[in-house]
């Protein structure tokens, strides 16, 4: 018995740890979808971007400042983002956007191993040492970076609720054109939500970097994961993208070990397929923030 | 008041001349545009005996090939208004259909051909079922998730099948009538004889009834329902068509490289056919070709001019073309092809 539990409990503790990390992505897009109509492709690369500021940076100021100041430095880069890419072409169709954010995610992929050594790179976690779990260990770091994960959504969450910017969020995204005609600067908004957007895939990749390895690509299959994470919950939902969140995590996880991991993958893109089928806007999706 | 009446009337007189001028322009303007197409089709077929050979011709024949592959995604997302993330998975089953049946059985390339469209049209009917039940954003990830499906399984099938993990090799040159194409010139000239007539028939077909409701639906999905037309089903019948002209590019890509390694219809790959189709521009049949063409030269000399940074020039162009070039080559080309014929 024990021989079959242990197995199982590792991918489960896995599954919850990439699946926090996840949500951190996922909440973003969605929020950014639910207040714009804005599809980021870029979330990967913004994602890997966090994990290579921390790189940079942890060697002067320690990883834990680097945690601090990566996030915002790549919520800058959101931002002149939004302004100069996102905003021009708002009038479009949103697919649109989702081109404008691939394209941008190519150039910034390419930014990234001009300017970093190309080769993946393993880092050294901040907190060092394993629980023991049954009979094999289990990182500390992980169970650490999964709690400041969801930490922070739930931080964000709560902000969306208590503070001036996430009632702002809130209205524009519940109707855009009564918020604005009430006096309400829905750009500012926007570009607000696209930065703090970014600033959460760039914290997942902070966290996720002493994890995985630092690669320009690390975020490529992160954000497919995001994204039908997304799917599920329903485009613009934030519950549905961190249960959404989960659910792609346990699917991808929990097989390991027994399935290889193309089928784990068919499985959950069965899963995102019939969703659409029964449910197009998701489990919890109306379209918006609720 | 006598001043107004002159100016009026000059104003009319010059409305007018500006008229009739246009309407000239006009008729000067559709035979032009058929003029254009010829030298452009005899342009392409010239091409090997006016100095495209070696890799160039390779380069222009793969081009050519992909052009197939775009043509078909640009019938989804530039006529029906469906953006597919997922049109890998047709270039490769295509490759992987013909280059079978060419290793074990046939090289002919009408068999190649036909057994490439009879398996993406059985693969795309099932998942067309379940794709065009959607639309916009879900309709990406749906299709995403089906190239992705179809990766996966074709790289699980036992290598002793076809391939594996690295890929369908061993594939034969082409015959036609029972006599080999050789490879440069005259597989070039198949190539782009396939391509120019897929690209000839689909211009009938996007005239005919259902091409117009196809379009119907791109501009306006719930007024395309309320004049009658059936919108799920022509989507699904777009669907279709488009994977298995896709499909074509795929059989002529196997045939000039003789396989496919899993790389080349990784789903991710479905990203660069999109590329080529917004740079050629949406909605028209030529641009895709424009852009194929354009993409692989610029491609491969990216990579041989800058192999650590290509991805930034390229994905800068992309982004302009995006942002600033909204219909492609085609749509720039269409602007100034009617200022040049209607202008005064």
């Amino acid at each position: 018995v024990r021989q079959a539990v242990e197995p199982l409990l590792v991918n489960l503790l896995s599954a919850s740890v990439y699946g926090s990390l996840l949500a951190l992505v996922s909440f973003g897009l969605t929020l950014v979808f639910g207040l714009g109509r804005v599809v980021n492709f870029a979330a990967g690369v913004f994602y890997a971007l966090g994990a290579y500021f921390m790189l940079t940076l942890s060697p002067q100021t320690g990883y834990w400042s680097a945690l601090a100041v990566a996030p915002v430095l790549v919520g800058l880069i959101g931002f002149v983002v939004e302004r100069g890419v996102i905003r021009p072409i708002r009038s479009r169709p949103e697919i649109y956007t989702l081109l404008a954010t691939f394209a941008l995610a190519i150039t910034l992929t390419g930014l990234i191993q001009t300017g970093w050594d190309p080769r993946p790179r393993l880092v050294d976690p901040p907190i060092l040492g394993s629980f023991q779990i049954l009979d094999g260990p289990f990182p500390k770091w992980r169970v650490f970076a999964a709690a400041i994960a969801i930490v922070s959504v739930a931080l964000v969450w709560v902000g969306l609720y208590t503070t001036t910017l996430g009632l702002r969020i809130r209205a524009a995204s519940d109707n855009r054109l009564m918020a604005s005609l009430l006096g309400l600067n829905t750009f500012k908004v926007l570009t607000a939500t696209f930065s703090l957007s970014c600033g959460m895939a760039a914290l997942a990749g902070v966290l996720a970097g002493p994890i995985f390895s630092v690669r320009a690509t690390m975020g490529n299959d992160l954000l497919v994961d995001a994204f039908l994470a997304v799917m599920i919950g329903g485009l613009g939902s934030l519950r549905g993208a961190v249960v959404g969140a989960y659910l792609i995590a346990m699917l991808k996880n929990l097989p390991v070990g027994w399935l290889e991991a193309e089928w784990a993958s068919i499985a959950a893109f069965a899963l995102v397929v019939s969703v659409m089928l029964t449910r197009p806007s998701g489990v919890f999706g109306e379209g918006r923030v609720e | 008041v006598y001043s107004g009446k002159v100016e009026l009337n000059r104003r009319i007189e010059i409305t007018v001349t500006g008229d009739a001028l246009n309407r000239q322009g006009a008729q000067l303007y559709g035979h032009g545009r058929h003029i254009a197409v010829i030298c452009a089709c005899a342009a392409l077929l010239a091409a090997p005996y006016i100095g495209v050979n070696g890799f160039g011709l390779f380069l222009l024949t793969k081009a050519l090939a992909l052009a197939l592959w775009a043509v078909g995604l640009d019938l989804l997302v530039g006529y029906t208004g469906l953006i597919s993330f997922g049109h890998s998975a047709w270039l490769g089953l295509g490759a992987y259909a013909a280059g079978y049946i060419a290793r074990e059985y046939t090289t002919d390339i009408f068999a190649a051909l036909l057994a490439a469209a009879a398996v993406v049209a059985i693969v795309a009917g099932v998942a067309g079922l379940v794709a065009t039940r959607v639309s916009g954003v879900p309709f990406a990830i749906v299709t995403l998730a089906i190239a992705a499906t179809v990766y996966l399984v074709i790289v699980r099938l036992p290598p002793e099948f076809i391939g594996g993990r690295t890929g369908l090799f061993g594939v034969p040159a082409p015959s036609v009538f029972g006599r080999t194409i050789a490879y440069g010139n005259e597989l070039y000239l198949a190539t782009t004889a396939l391509t120019i007539s897929v690209v000839l028939i689909l211009s009938y077909l996007v005239r005919t009834p259902f091409g117009r409701a196809l379009q119907a639906i791109r501009d306006n999905e719930t007024r395309a329902r309320f004049i009658g037309i059936n919108v799920s089903t022509q989507r699904w019948a777009a669907f279709v068509l488009s994977a298995v002209v896709s499909s074509f590019g795929g059989v002529m890509l196997c045939f000039l490289q003789g396989g496919m390694s899993t790389l080349e219809f990784q789903w991710l790959r479905s990203a660069d056919v999109l590329v080529m189709v917004l740079l050629g521009g949406l909605g028209s049949l030529y641009g895709p070709i424009v852009g194929a063409i354009f993409f692989s030269f610029v491609f491969t000399n990216l990579i041989s001019w800058f192999p650590r940074e290509w991805q930034i020039y390229m994905g800068l162009m992309f982004l302009a073309v995006v942002l600033f070039l909204p219909g492609g080559f085609a749509g720039a080309f269409e602007r100034l092809w009617g200022r040049v014929w209607t202008s005064p």
